[in-house]
């Protein structure tokens, strides 16, 4: 049985050449920027044309905690962050409402135009949702995610707008009030 | 006379098929296993304070194909700025190669193939609420500690890889393994999204490369000739 040469590539030197030459390159890109955020984002809606857009927010609070998130800060929304230790949060409202009522005066003079004040009244908003985690890169730490956001209230009415917690959510909630 | 002569040409021809029969048969007789062990696994225990994994890979031939069966255990651990992490786990990877160097004399191999790997692990996560990205901090501090056990994981690598005697039965090797996009099963109701799969990696929402360099050692079982007459055919 004859023998034959090897084809030239097969050859053990270039094999090696072949193996020390591949350089392996890794790149790994981290972003540290997440669209999660624990902000509910609360915004007003008037139940009556009189109202006024604003509304005086005498205290807001929360329970379990001792935080005042607002104080005497008159505004169309707000910006509350849920417990992110939980996945309930119970927030406190003390409003006071603005109102513009006409009062009709005896000719010859013109109807009177006053701002009534109707509070400081208590309310209370109560949030259920589901947390759930991803570390994003162990540098960068946990993105917490909120998300199934259900309701309870003592208003009349709200308009759910979205039951998840993102940066961009204009509005999560509008209370008509 | 006449018979004697014919019986006996039958006989050899019948012989010869059957030596044929048995050679081909023989092709696919694996003629050695050749264990390894991933180097990669070394120097991370010896370099990274964070990965610390063993990798060991069995191949054998069957004609010009290599079996290949690789298991591994792997711990992944992070104690970082914002977050300790740790993922703990075994896998293993099955899959057949095409062996483009099956006629080589010192068994090297230049091969391509696919592997169908899985992987079973536990994860658990500690961090303070207020270290997670983009929290108002306006609440108190809690200590979050999460986990997953017994995370199932799948994928399938693609390799390309390349195997060299270096003396006696000792070889050295590389794969460059490309791994598709694993699908992951959380058996346990928990709330943290797998992170790092043993055998994979980090990053599971994408495809991802690697690359493993090995040492191996052959062991034959019996002397291989096919390819000799393969060569001697070629010729």
């Amino acid at each position: 049985m004859s023998r034959i040469k090897r084809p030239a590539l097969f050859q053990n030197q270039l094999l090696w050449l072949l193996f020390l030459v591949i350089v392996f390159v890794h790149c790994e890109v981290e972003n540290c920027v997440s669209l999660n955020t624990n902000l509910l984002q609360v915004g007003f809606v008037k139940s009556d044309v009189r109202f006024s857009n604003d509304y005086h927010f005498n205290l807001v609070t929360a329970v379990e905690t001792d935080t005042i998130f607002y104080e005497d800060a008159v505004l169309q929304r707000l910006e509350l962050p849920v417990n992110p230790n939980s996945e309930e949060t119970e927030f406190l409202l003390e409003i006071t409402r603005f109102r513009l009522d006409t009062i009709p005066q005896l000719p010859p003079a013109e109807d009177r135009i006053d701002t009534v004040f109707i509070g400081p009244e208590n309310h209370f908003i109560k949030v259920n949702y589901k947390i759930t985690q991803k570390v994003i890169t162990t540098e960068c730490g946990v993105d917490q995610r909120y998300s199934n956001l259900t309701f309870e209230h003592s208003f009349d009415s709200i308009e759910v707008v979205n039951t998840d917690l993102d940066r961009f959510n204009e509005v999560n909630i509008n209370i008509i009030y | 006379m006449r018979l004697i002569l014919i019986s006996f040409i039958s006989a050899i021809t019948i012989c010869a098929g059957a030596i044929d029969g048995m050679a081909q048969i023989e092709r696919f007789i694996p003629s050695h296993v050749r264990i390894g062990y991933d180097l990669g696994g070394m120097a991370n225990t010896l370099l990274s304070d964070q990965l610390d994994y063993h990798d060991f890979i069995i191949d054998t031939d069957i004609n010009k194909f290599l079996l290949n069966v690789e298991y591994g255990n792997a711990t992944f651990q992070a104690n970082d700025l914002y977050v300790n992490y740790k993922s703990t786990g075994n896998y293993f990877r099955l899959g057949l190669d095409y062996n483009f160097m099956h006629d080589s004399k010192d068994f090297n191999a230049l091969f391509f193939g696919f592997r169908y790997a899985a992987s079973t692990f536990d994860e658990e996560v500690q961090y303070p609420s207020q270290n997670a990205i983009q929290m108002d901090t306006r609440w108190p501090v809690d200590t979050f500690n999460i986990g997953n056990n017994g995370v199932n994981a799948g994928w399938v690598e693609a390799n390309l890889g390349l195997r060299v005697r270096v003396w006696n039965n000792f070889y050295m090797g590389m794969i460059v393994r490309y791994k598709i996009k694993p699908w992951v099963n959380k058996s346990s109701d928990g709330t943290l999204a797998p992170f790092y799969v043993p055998g994979f990696g980090k990053d599971l929402n994408s495809d991802r490369w690697n690359l493993a360099y090995f040492i191996a050692y052959r062991i034959p079982f019996r002397k291989k000739k096919v390819y000799e007459e393969d060569i001697s055919n070629k010729e």
